[in-house]
């Protein structure tokens, strides 16, 4: 009877283990997949074409969306503030400040915006070849205690040209204009940096460039007024300076099921088996009474 | 036999009902994740230009009445110290503690179970990129500060409230559990052109040995003007 008794509670104890361990299992099923980007895409706008007049910008969804008046009045070297988009497919357009809706537009150009990236849309080039670009800003954290930086060239003035970090890294080599670097990483601190045209190098300026840890900036260099070119710098996206390793742990387990379930289960497996173990030893008595 | 078969009923019984509990905490909403747009075609990485005047396969512009001008909320250069958050849809408001990191490395929990904690080596609410506070799911006997953050969906409101005596109106964008050894360090730490604010809580199964929940429930929302 006690043996017995032994024998079911052991049985008991693996049946609960393997229905606690299918219990989790459908559990985890259970719980919805988690959900790797927001819902919407973010974007910018910019002018960096040195003759060309200012402008208004338009964005027009490919989904049936209505044309609606975006940015008015951006002049050479402005960066609008960013924006938040639902994803899709876009038209930007450009028109002379001021000029009607209805009329052409003198530039348009597609923007595929993804859920969780972030854009800047630009015209570039001088007047005769303006052209408009996208580009992806980058949202990837930089490594711990730096930064990471591009050069936008929109300096008409240097057609190709050199942006250092004194004592410190190359940020652009020989950047053409109208075009955009990669990003390059950088320390973080404040940097003395001086950008120049590789055919004129007496064409240069210096400026300073402050770094903090988890930044994305990008260095825009415009033709400056009245001559010469200029610096100018924007913050693409912060981050935390340090971002803490790991998850968070939050909660002390006051609402969580005790470890009831597995438990209860060898209780009601040990119950059912030695039911049933007691039920089989009483008729195996009553049959073999003189066995032992 | 018969005191046997009794407590046999008893056990079946306790079985019974344990067993319903654990139905039922098998089933409770760990995370309900907003909606995900399928992949938008592809985009090119660096850029994609397109010649001006010379319209080509671009659609016509629609002509008509324009929308009104999208005003862009400007982030302030700096804001001030956060201090308060509220959000009335699951009925928390709690004083802000400022956290910081351990010597491991990883973020100081709340020290108080009915206190959320932001993130003080990270960004404030209301400047460009990821502010984070952490609150409490349950402490060892009953529910936490943010036992109900699980409840959020989309649309809801959480307001940070400043030093300075200015509210900031933060809107739920996504609500979604992570596995701990999956946690989204990137996703929730990493750069962002615009303010965001994130909270966290623990959620899913409870490791009583290691007295540590599973995974973590990670709320995002953006600042609104």
């Amino acid at each position: 009877m006690k043996r017995s008794s032994t024998r079911g509670a052991l049985l008991a104890g693996i049946a609960a283990t393997l229905l606690a361990s299918s219990g989790l299992a459908s559990a985890a099923a259970a719980r919805p997949a988690a959900v790797p980007a927001d819902s919407s895409a973010i974007v910018r706008g910019a002018h960096f074409s040195p003759d060309t007049p200012g402008v208004d910008v338009y964005l027009t969804a490919f989904a049936g969306g209505t044309t609606s008046l975006w940015l008015s009045g951006v002049g050479y070297g402005d960066v609008s503030p960013y924006q938040r988009l639902a994803p899709g497919a876009y038209t930007v357009a450009m028109r002379a400040h001021n000029a009607p809706a209805s009329t052409p537009a003198a530039l348009s150009w597609v923007l595929n915006a993804r859920s969780g990236q972030a854009y800047t849309a630009a015209a570039v080039g001088m007047n005769k070849q303006l052209h408009g670009i996208i580009l992806r800003d980058e949202l990837t954290p930089p490594g711990t205690g730096t930064g990471l930086v591009r050069v936008i060239q929109a300096a008409s003035r240097a057609p190709q040209a050199t942006v250092t970090a004194l004592h410190g890294p190359v940020i652009a080599k020989n950047a053409a204009f109208a075009t955009s670097t990669a990003y390059a990483t950088v320390p973080a601190g404040n940097w003395p940096i001086r950008a120049s045209s590789l055919t004129t190098p007496s064409v240069a300026t210096s400026s300073d460039l402050r770094i903090h840890s988890g930044t994305v900036t990008s260095i825009v260099l415009l033709d400056g007024k009245p001559t010469g070119i200029a610096i100018r710098t924007v913050v693409d996206a912060a981050g935390a300076a340090i971002a803490p390793i790991g998850a968070i742990p939050a909660g002390g387990g006051g609402t969580a099921p005790r470890p009831g379930p597995a438990w209860a289960g060898a209780a009601l497996l040990l119950g059912g088996i030695a039911l049933a173990g007691t039920v089989g030893i009483a008729r195996r008595r009553t049959r073999m009474p003189t066995a032992r | 036999m018969a005191r046997t078969a009794a407590w046999s009923l008893v056990a079946i019984a306790i079985g019974v009902i344990l067993a319903a509990v654990g139905v039922r905490a098998a089933v409770h909403p760990t995370s309900s994740p907003a909606a995900m747009p399928p992949p938008g075609a592809a985009t090119p990485m660096a850029t994609t230009t397109q010649s001006g005047r010379g319209l080509g396969a671009l659609p016509p512009l629609p002509h008509g009445p324009t929308g009104p001008a999208h005003a862009a909320p400007r982030a302030p250069a700096q804001s001030a110290l956060p201090v308060r958050l509220t959000i009335p849809a699951i009925g928390v408001d709690t004083p802000l503690e400022h956290l910081g990191l351990l010597p491991d490395h990883t973020l100081r929990p709340p020290a108080r179970w009915d206190e959320a904690g932001w993130y003080a080596d990270g960004v404030r609410p209301g400047d460009p990129g990821p502010a984070v506070i952490a609150g409490h799911v349950d402490s060892v006997s009953g529910p936490a500060v943010f036992y109900r953050l699980r409840e959020l969906r989309p649309g809801a409101v959480a307001l940070v409230v400043e030093q300075s005596g200015v509210t900031l109106r933060f809107v739920i964008d996504t609500v979604a559990a992570y596995p701990k050894n999956r946690f989204p360090t990137a996703r929730v730490y990493g750069p962002s052109p615009l303010p965001e604010l994130s909270l966290v809580t623990c959620t899913g199964d409870f490791d009583w040995n290691a007295h540590s929940y599973l995974d973590n429930l990670v709320v995002t929302a953006h600042v609104t003007a």
